[in-house]
């Protein structure tokens, strides 16, 4: 870890913005399994069952999954099951 | 005339000098720098602090106390260390230094100890890195940032700060913004400062670099076709040998493992020329890389000859180096077959023993396809040179017992749908092209074992693509 600002040189060619990319959207999602994740703060399941109802509306699939806790990252096992089930997660903050 | 005086206090050449400024001050116009201590020498009253190494840099101090003679700010006379011949000659200021010795080394300038030069080169401005820099901000990894940005080969990248970049630099005298080619896939033009910013991340020592340079050089050959390499479904990727004192210069492993871990020169020069590929030239595995299975050479495969016997012939005197020239041979390469080889006893059996093993390079039913780099052990080149074989020995002989009919090669023989056009079957084959095997000397001694690295599916077609061998500048 740095404990200062420093610089790297770039070692591409430098043919890419110098702030990262976002990830492109995905595009269709129909047939596609999307995974709601909450993360166990209050009142995140209220806003990923509308967004659930929302998705099933449009024909697409949903898995629903929850996070034991918002002050720690995803345990192994959540990751597991989300990258073998799902195509897209959305992760619900709330409050 | 102006006088200008360098020293430090930490230099007792300098503390001896210290009276014999203040009687030169007396009559001359002298000014003084201070590289450690502004408060040193007593004797002179105003002291310039050059803690900074600013004006060390700019004039060139190498030792200290040197004393420099400007006429007009252009530098007439110099001399270093103490002497009293130089010294008075300089300032015509006779009896100087009467009760010192006639001569006293001087010590180290600050503005030369390691890593300082290039320092002082970046921030007075010889030295201006032209590459895009990136913020790396407090409290986050810079080796994760690589990763993020899609910069390593999968392993972790040095972080190619400004320092470590002129570092590198500094190992050649090539100008950092000369163009050395263009990097295939995309054909973008590449200076020597990237291909640093490069071998920076691989680990390279600066010592390495004009290594680094010359393998670079020898990829972008049009004969070496490295855009079809990178992109090939084949297993290779680029195989570098060094030939010459360098590779002694720089510390590369030619004997035990010289083909496996653990060497920092043969590890980074070869992973420096696929960071430049993937990061300058944009070759990316799964995208213009299409190779199938690749293989674990593709992160870096590089090693030197064994030149210990004088009465080999070195693989780059072979191929058109003058005796004693460095030079780096750039070969299109697979993984490493092992050839099991213990019972011969005569350099004939010996020689069919590892041509059974070749034919199998590619497929054991074609030839002139695939080439191949056969590294000869230690143990497999005593008994070659006890029956007093050498290279063109070696090679003639594999060539001879590398031979076969072609009725036993063409498609369909032995069941075998694999296997040459039916119209050579009256045809003695060579299983490899003219020039596309090398024969190397490597490795430790313990067996009778050598070493065979398949060679790319496009050597079938040698005037398209070549195996390349440049010098070292």
């Amino acid at each position: 870890m740095t404990e200062q600002t420093y610089v790297m040189r770039d070692p591409t060619a430098e043919a890419s913005p110098i702030l990262r990319e976002r990830v492109k959207p995905s595009g269709e999602i129909n047939e596609r399994t999307v995974a709601l994740l909450s993360i166990s703060k209050e009142r995140s399941w209220e806003f990923l069952d509308t967004i659930e109802k929302c998705f099933v509306d449009r024909g697409v699939n949903v898995m629903r999954i929850e996070k034991p806790t918002h002050t720690k990252p995803a345990p192994e096992n959540i990751i597991q099951e989300i990258v073998e089930n799902a195509d897209l997660v959305v992760e619900a903050l709330a409050d | 005339m102006k006088l200008i005086a360098v020293v430090k206090r930490d230099c007792e050449t300098c503390v001896m000098v210290a009276p014999v400024l203040a009687t030169i001050a007396k009559t001359h116009r002298l000014e003084v720098f201070s590289q450690d201590d502004p408060s040193f020498p007593e004797t002179i009253d105003d002291v310039t602090d050059d803690r900074a190494l600013e004006t060390s840099f700019a004039f060139d101090i190498e030792t200290v106390p040197t004393l420099i003679c400007l006429e007009d700010d252009v530098e007439t006379a110099r001399t270093v260390g103490w002497s009293r011949d130089d010294w008075v000659g300089i300032t015509g200021v006779q009896d100087l230094g009467a009760d010192l010795p006639e001569f006293r080394p001087g010590c180290g300038s600050k503005s030369v100890e390691p890593g300082v030069p290039e320092q002082l080169a970046l921030k007075y401005g010889a030295l201006t890195l032209e590459s895009r820099p990136i913020e790396v901000e407090p409290g986050t990894d810079p080796i994760e940032i690589a990763y993020d940005r899609g910069w390593t080969d999968g392993l972790p990248v040095v972080p190619p700060t400004d320092q470590r970049v002129a570092l590198m630099l500094a190992g050649t005298t090539r100008r950092a913004d000369e163009i050395i080619g263009e990097i295939p896939p995309n054909l973008v033009s590449c200076t020597v400062e990237k291909v640093a910013v490069n071998a920076v991340m691989a680990g390279c020592r600066p010592e390495y670099f004009p290594v680094v340079l010359g393998v670079v050089e020898a990829a972008l050959k049009p004969q070496f076709s490295m855009h079809g390499l990178l992109a090939t479904l084949w297993f290779s990727g680029p195989v570098v040998i060094v030939n010459g004192p360098v590779s002694k210069r720089i510390g590369m492993n030619s004997g035990g493992n010289a083909l496996g871990q653990g060497n920092r020169a043969n590890a980074t020069i070869g992973r420096a020329l696929q960071l430049v590929i993937r990061n300058v030239g944009g070759g990316i595995p799964g995208e213009i890389d299409r190779s199938i299975l690749g293989n674990p050479g593709k992160y870096t495969f590089c090693f030197a000859e064994d030149e210990s016997d004088p009465r080999w012939t070195p693989l780059n005197v072979a191929r058109g180096s003058k005796p004693g020239a460095s030079s780096v041979t750039l070969f299109h390469g697979d993984g490493v077959q092992g050839v099991m080889a213990w019972s011969a006893r005569n350099a004939d059996e010996l020689c069919r023993s590892i041509a059974s093993s070749l034919t199998a390079v590619g497929n054991p039913k074609l030839a002139g396809w695939c080439g191949a780099i056969l590294v000869l052990g230690p143990d497999h080149y005593e008994m070659f040179d006890e029956c007093g074989w050498g290279r063109r020995e070696i090679e003639d002989g594999l060539r001879e017992a590398l031979r076969r009919p072609g009725v036993e090669l063409v498609e369909g023989a032995n069941g075998i749908a694999e296997g040459i056009d039916p119209s050579l079957k009256n045809e003695m084959m060579d299983k490899f092209n003219d020039g596309y095997l090398l024969v190397v000397r490597a490795g430790g001694r313990g067996g009778g074992m050598s070493g065979i690295i398949g060679g790319w599916t496009a050597h079938r077609r040698p005037d398209d693509v070549q195996i390349v061998t440049v010098d070292i500048s």
